[in-house]
């Protein structure tokens, strides 16, 4: 771990704390608000890339668990990880990897469709893939169960995932990150 | 620096982080192997009265766990409506209780234990390149930064109030971005200045 590794990670993961001050923020040209956290998990791996965003979100859900009430609405502590949504709180670290791996992938020809997919699958995929099977497991229900209640929050992530987009190829524009 | 746990020093203050951490995890495991509701009764209670022992702030505990105790309530009415009156008591009776000593162990325990309880917990790690120094050094700095950041944030949304962007996603998160990885590139060289050992 490099020096750059470690400041990137800390600095993200304070970052991402500070997201949880906003209140609902507006997307442009949508009627729902969305909450700015959550877009924490897109933000690192699609900023900082597959190593350091994870990192980040390490770091970040590592202070939640010490005890921080860095979550939004100021909850925190290690029963975030052991409660029925924990698998989804531990799936943001692996979530952060995959999208920067596949930004990484996309680089040279980063586009909004390529960076979309990529926090498709990492910040969405990857996340419901911990997160459904850990509820299904620790509430006694089915998988399918699981999945299903889970679908009520999909159009919202999509959202946050084309805000993560967006947010990428711009910042690939004015603060590139990866490669550097 | 704001913490969850509390000021004042309770009983539960004294053990140390990681005996809480690993009754945490005996516990954990145990609840989800026991199948008999009487003794799981036996946890919950235990659960309950652990907080009480050491009068933690109702308000303060209610607030942590809300969320978490609301989706409980909904998983344990799920299985009452499928006809399931067992499995709704194991489901919730196994959930409160790590949800409550969970919160004990958040409420009674300093940060700074619990980074120093994570250094620890790295050591072993060591055979795989992970250096406990450096995983304490990025938690402190993390920390140290966060009051930062949130000054940022406030800084930020003040100047797009101004222009109208208040409440415009974008407006808030670029900016603030940018102005982090610049931080950032400083620190890592004013840190690599002070010759820290990187590798």
């Amino acid at each position: 771990m490099t020096v750059k590794d470690m400041v990137y990670a800390a600095l993200f993961a304070a970052l991402t704390a500070a997201l949880g001050l906003l209140p609902m923020v507006a997307v442009p040209g949508l009627p729902v608000p969305i909450h700015a956290q959550s877009l924490g998990v897109m933000l690192a791996g699609g900023v900082l890339g597959a190593r350091r965003g994870g990192l980040a979100m390490l770091v970040f859900m590592a202070l939640v668990a010490a005890g921080l009430p860095l979550l939004s609405g100021g909850r925190g502590g290690i029963g975030i990880f052991l409660g029925p949504t924990g698998g989804y709180a531990l799936g943001y670290i692996p979530g952060a990897y995959v999208v920067g791996w596949f930004v990484e992938r996309f680089w040279s020809r980063l586009n909004f469709v390529a960076a979309f997919v990529a926090c498709v699958i990492g910040g969405v995929g990857v996340v419901y893939l911990l997160g459904i099977p850990w509820l299904a497991v620790v509430a006694k229900i089915s998988f399918t169960k699981a999945a299903t209640g889970s679908m009520a929050f999909i159009p919202g992530d999509l959202v946050k995932a084309a805000v993560g987009a967006i947010v990428a190829v711009s910042m690939k524009k004015s603060y590139p990150m990866i490669r550097r | 620096m704001f913490e969850i746990s509390l000021a004042r020093i309770t009983w539960l203050h004294r053990v140390p982080a990681g005996v809480k951490l690993a009754i945490l995890a005996v516990v954990g495991a145990a609840v989800f192997l026991v199948d008999d509701l009487d003794v799981l009764a036996g946890f919950v209670a235990a659960a309950v009265l652990l907080p009480l022992s050491a009068w933690l702030p109702l308000k303060a505990v209610i607030k942590q766990i809300f969320p978490a105790a609301i989706l409980v309530a909904v998983i344990g009415g799920f299985h009452l409506i499928m006809g399931e009156p067992e499995t709704a008591a194991l489901v919730a009776g196994r959930l409160a209780t790590v949800i409550l000593l969970a919160v004990v162990l958040t409420f009674t325990t300093r940060v700074s234990a619990m980074v120093e309880a994570i250094e620890a917990a790295a050591r072993p790690f060591r055979v795989f390149g992970v250096d406990p120094a450096k995983v304490g050094l990025t938690l402190s700095l993390a920390i140290r930064f966060i009051p930062v950041l949130f000054d940022l944030v406030g800084e930020i949304r003040e100047a797009q109030k101004a222009r109208g962007l208040e409440g415009n996603v974008f407006a808030v998160v670029m900016p603030l971005l940018v102005r982090t990885l610049r931080m950032a590139d400083d620190l890592a060289d004013a840190i690599s200045a002070r010759g820290y050992d990187s590798d």
